[in-house]
């Protein structure tokens, strides 16, 4: 018995439709899931190395002492990994020239905040990073229609994350003044 | 007898068109959704990133309202990205023309340091880490690299040493660089910069092994 085999027909317009749908989904799945697909997360690859609410000073960057990819020797970084677990944290630092910067990451590598330097004047940065749950039981001032900042000190809620602070490759002349400002930089358990 | 045969030809060839319909349609979505996702994730479009000449900027890169995509391509690289509001992060893979970077080749990074604003340019193998080479250098400053009286810059990527500012590329094979800019009149969208575009260096091959 001799069977034809069907000739390639059009798709049915129904069947075009239902795969445009498909891919439709599958491609915001695949979006959404991929931050979970990474085989490591900045967060964790830093975690391992850093102690838990404590302000570190790491070692010039290069290529036998690089934290993350693409993150080069053109700034000299301070990094603190955080978990207000156990209440909230305090970041104190000052952004002394122009270059310097102050992220907040949360785990999940989001930013929660960040500044950068103002030229010519230096730049203190007093930051509370609260539980998230006490911005959701309405404990800090933004929960309860205030303003965050309250005298200086800006709140800002995260559970557990990294704060880095950078510090720009100025030259030789002020590698020993950056590395001052930057062990200055705390970060603590505590409201100050 | 015909009659059977005639119907059993008849099922086989409506089983063969929906084994045509679903292997049609499986492959569609599978190609469909892998591929632009992957797509958008690794490239992105016009809606995500910023492209000027070889350099490709995500436009929301490092910010609480970064989209999706955004967030993607930098947990798939692994960075804790500068957030795009205070600092413009470029990463290029290619030269003017087009062509990938690559160590068996030297080029030059040239264009203009605007007083006002930081930056710095580091280069980088393909995977983001930094090429291990006698002279310790991986990165030039606005405030570490020599500028021409002009305003200008320029910086050598080879392979062997050049006069002035020399980044080497050893043998890494495919390379990144990464300009990154920091001024404050873009951080407080008070400058000239957000309605005429960014000024952004040239990467020039000069010659190749």
């Amino acid at each position: 018995m001799k069977i034809e085999i069907p000739r390639i027909a059009i798709p049915s317009g129904r069947l075009v439709l239902a795969a445009v749908f498909s891919i439709a989904i599958l491609h915001i799945l695949l979006t959404f899931a991929a931050p979970a697909m990474t085989a490591w997360t900045p967060y964790g690859r830093l975690a391992a190395k850093l102690p838990l609410n404590r302000m570190t000073l790491l070692p010039p960057i290069g290529p036998r002492a690089q934290p993350l990819p693409f993150v080069g020797s053109d700034f000299r970084l301070a990094m603190c990994r955080f978990d207000t677990e156990e209440g909230p944290v305090a970041l104190n630092a000052t952004l002394p020239a122009q270059g310097w910067t102050i992220s907040i990451y949360d785990a999940d590598g989001a930013t929660i905040y960040s500044a950068i330097a103002d030229p010519g004047r230096r730049v203190d940065v007093a930051l509370l990073i609260v539980p998230d749950d006490e911005r959701f039981a309405g404990l800090t001032p933004e929960a309860r229609g205030d303003s965050a900042v309250d005298s200086g000190v800006l709140r800002v809620a995260a559970t557990s994350g990294i704060a880095i602070l950078r510090a720009p490759d100025s030259g030789l002349a002020y590698r020993a003044r950056n590395e001052d400002e930057l062990k200055r930089a705390t970060c603590r358990v505590g409201r100050s | 007898m015909s009659f059977v045969r005639h119907q059993i030809k008849k099922r086989l060839q409506a089983a063969l068109r929906v084994v045509a319909d679903w292997s049609f349609f499986t492959g569609a979505v599978l190609i469909g959704g892998f591929g632009t996702a992957w797509y958008m994730i690794d490239t992105g479009s016009a809606l995500t990133t910023a492209k000027v000449g070889p350099w490709v900027m995500w436009r929301t890169a490092g910010l609480v309202e970064a989209d999706p995509y955004t967030r993607a391509h930098f947990s798939r690289l692994g960075v804790l990205p500068i957030g795009s509001d205070v600092a413009e992060t470029y990463f290029a893979r290619t030269d003017d023309d087009g062509r990938q970077l690559h160590s068996s080749c030297d080029y030059v990074v040239e264009g203009l340091s605007p007083p006002s604003s930081w930056w710095s340019v580091t280069v980088f193998d393909a995977d983001g880490r930094l090429i291990a080479n006698p002279a310790e250098r991986t990165s030039y400053t606005s405030e570490t690299a020599a500028i021409l009286p002009n305003g200008r810059f320029s910086i050598a990527l080879a392979r062997s040493a050049n006069p002035g500012n020399w980044l080497p590329t050893g043998g890494a094979g495919r390379l990144s660089v990464v300009l990154t800019r920091m001024s404050w009149a873009v951080a407080t969208g008070t400058g000239d910069e957000q309605s005429s575009g960014p000024d952004l260096p040239k990467i020039v091959r000069k010659a190749c092994r």
